[in-house]
């Protein structure tokens, strides 16, 4: 057992439910450090769940979770989090946002540091000209840009992303695909990411390793690893027979986890004389 | 400069965002904001801009926007088809609205045109957002009419608007007195009323046991009529000022405590959530999140809290002041001089008025995030 690197990020044979109903049934899964997953499903296969899990803002009913071997107990700043939405609290600007994460993951700093450090994170998010602006007075993609230089600005080895980029328009997934990509990339070590979507494309284009959840209960129904080279320019990428592959492999999944589900649901009616 | 519309539309402000289509209107709106507006023009392709040095006339409301490089420089340089936001200082909260470029249109237009004979139709539109005032002349000429018909013997009873006004302005030094009076038991009851309502309230809200400890104590004094404490307070405390002061921040603390209370239980999931990743301690998480989320259900509490200590003052004056708006009140009424009398509830009621304003105010400035 010793001969395997510990994962960074590890849960193991974690169950989870609100009230009766189970959400995650005895799942297990390891991340290794630096890697880059996508964890992909349907809703209602407690995706989100796995999330809130690793972020320590849940906790499992049975079994662990460790991050560097050590037990996730509660959230903490070596854990940064981009939820789809609302990230940023709406009566601070963008840069006093970003200033509290700061703070409390260097609380050494002087206050001019802080600001200093917060403005340079949301250049590197391309968000230079809007410091002063409140959350309401900017697009949706613009504030995920925001949350995700918050996130980076705590330094967290560990990024947790929740269906990030899930309310935004076609055009702004794209470029901020392509920043998360080249964030990840450019910082060393890298950070573990974890991120959640339901979108096929954009899990296979990102991500160093494909989840894939199927429902009721939750449980990971493929684990696939994404043999494309990187970088990974969109177009040749799609063209890919590797993309293309694991692209029919995943809608297979998850198509059969969803028949089984209509399949067992009839059952289910047959019997009860629906 | 100044802008030439074939057909100008006025009165027909197209909504905000919409850019394209075939009208004739060029519409400039603003939207409240703190420090900057958010403007939103839409035009069509027949408006054209061309350079005049005479700036164009003032809108018919004689307030708005009159000069249009000032509010959008763009326009002037083109793009028609255009919808752009931009900071301007446009000066307080109060709320610019369309016809900025409307009346642009009249400076093009046959002075016939431009003043528009008034059909019913025309006037609800001038009215309309004055409802308030209308209702206000409406009650103040139903008063006068009553006070025409109503028996000469009962005159002094019911005094007329007109005999009123002069009570009010006769009195008006010893009402800005009572007043004055009235502020220095009312501005520290209620201050001292906001902040421990505000305080509480938030730790009863977030802290499970103290929530446990008030809840049931809150259900059941919180609903006594604070009037009832009048009379013991003003036994109990030396002096009729503290005593005062005292009911007045009995009145207010419970529906501020209790909107605080109730403000800080309801934070939004999401935002718990943001600030435990954060590692918010308690401390912060309460001051920078706990807090302004709840301040919609503060201020709301606020309000009732300011309503209700204008009654418990007055309630408390009319016991045993010897200054005050209530004491001016009582004192006039039992000396049967009712236009005094009136004159005083009239004023007080005006006094209450600009006060709850002035809160509205800061709320509105508080809440500038909320939309």
């Amino acid at each position: 057992m010793n001969s395997a690197p510990q994962p960074a990020l590890e849960l193991d044979s974690v169950s989870f439910g609100y009230g009766k109903g189970a959400v995650l049934a005895d799942l297990s899964l390891g991340l290794r450090e630096g890697e880059f997953v996508s964890l992909l499903g349907p809703s209602g296969s407690g995706k989100s769940t796995v999330l809130r899990l690793l972020a320590g803002l849940e906790i499992p009913q049975r079994g662990h979770i460790r991050h560097r071997g050590k037990p996730v107990t509660g959230p903490g700043i070596d854990r940064g989090v981009v939820f789809q939405d609302y990230s940023l609290f709406p009566w601070m600007t963008l840069t006093e946002n970003v200033v509290l994460a700061i703070g409390k993951a260097h609380p050494q700093l002087e206050r001019k540091e802080r600001r200093e450090l917060a403005e340079e994170y949301l250049e590197l998010v391309g968000l230079a000209d809007a410091h002063g602006k409140y959350p309401q007075e900017l697009s949706g993609g613009m504030c995920q840009r925001g949350a995700i230089a918050r996130a980076l600005a705590m330094g967290a080895p560990v990024l947790l992303m929740d269906e990030p980029f899930g309310a935004l328009d076609p055009v702004n997934r794209t470029r901020l695909q392509d920043l998360l990509l080249e964030v990840w990339n450019s910082s060393r070590p890298a950070r573990t990411i974890v991120f959640v979507t339901h979108d096929v494309d954009e899990a296979i284009l990102l991500a160093d390793r494909v989840v894939v959840l199927g429902a009721c209960p939750g449980r990971i129904i493929a684990d696939l690893d994404v043999p494309i080279p990187r970088p990974r320019p969109r177009r040749q990428t799609y063209l890919r027979p590797e993309f293309q592959g694991l692209r029919k492999a995943v809608t297979d999944y998850l198509q059969g986890d969803m028949l089984q589900r209509l399949s067992a649901a009839d059952t289910v009616a047959e019997a009860e004389g629906i | 400069m100044s802008i030439g519309v074939k057909r100008p539309q006025v009165d027909h402000p197209l909504p905000l965002g919409e850019g394209r289509g075939e009208g004739t209107a060029l519409h400039v709106e603003s939207c409240r904001g703190r420090g900057y507006s958010t403007l939103v023009t839409s035009a069509s392709g027949s408006v054209e801009a061309s350079p005049s040095p005479s700036p164009p006339n003032p809108s018919p409301g004689g307030r708005g926007v009159t000069r249009l490089e000032d509010l959008c420089p763009r326009i002037a340089n083109g793009p028609l088809h255009t919808r752009w936001t931009r900071s301007t200082p446009m000066g307080d909260m109060s709320e610019v609205r369309a016809s900025g470029v409307a009346s642009m249109a009249f400076a093009d237009l046959p002075a016939s045109a431009a003043r528009p004979t008034l059909t019913p139709r025309r006037l609800t539109a001038r009215l309309s957002g004055k409802e308030g005032w209308c209702l206000l002349i409406g009650l103040v000429f139903l008063w006068q009419l009553v006070a025409w018909v109503v028996p000469a013997r009962n005159r002094f009873l019911f005094p007329s608007p007109l005999l009123t006004a002069q009570a009010l302005w006769a009195s008006l030094p010893e009402l800005g007195k009572g007043t004055f009076s009235s502020f220095i038991i009312l501005i520290p009851g209620y201050a001292a009323a906001v902040v421990a309502g505000v305080v509480l309230g938030i730790l009863a809200g977030t802290t499970r046991w103290l929530e446990r400890l008030t809840v049931p104590f809150t259900r059941v004094v919180a609903p006594v009529p604070p009037t009832v404490y009048v009379p013991y307070a003003i036994a109990l405390l030396p002096g009729f000022r503290s005593a005062a002061i005292a009911v007045v921040f009995i009145g207010a603390f419970w529906p501020i405590f209790v909107n605080a209370t109730a403000g800080a239980a309801s934070v939004p999931q999401r935002l718990r959530d943001n600030a435990r990743v954060l590692g918010l301690g308690k401390a912060e998480y309460l001051r920078r999140v706990v807090f302004p989320s709840s301040l919609t259900h503060i201020f709301s509490g606020m309000s009732v809290g300011l309503a209700m200590s204008f009654i418990m003052l007055t309630v408390a004056e009319l016991f045993g002041a010897n200054a005050g708006l209530g004491r001016f009140v009582q004192f006039y009424a039992d000396f049967a001089d009712y236009p005094r009398m009136v004159a005083g509830i009239l004023f007080t009621g005006a006094v209450t008025f600009v006060c709850m304003r002035a809160l509205d105010r800061v709320k509105r400035r508080a809440l500038f995030w909320q939309r």
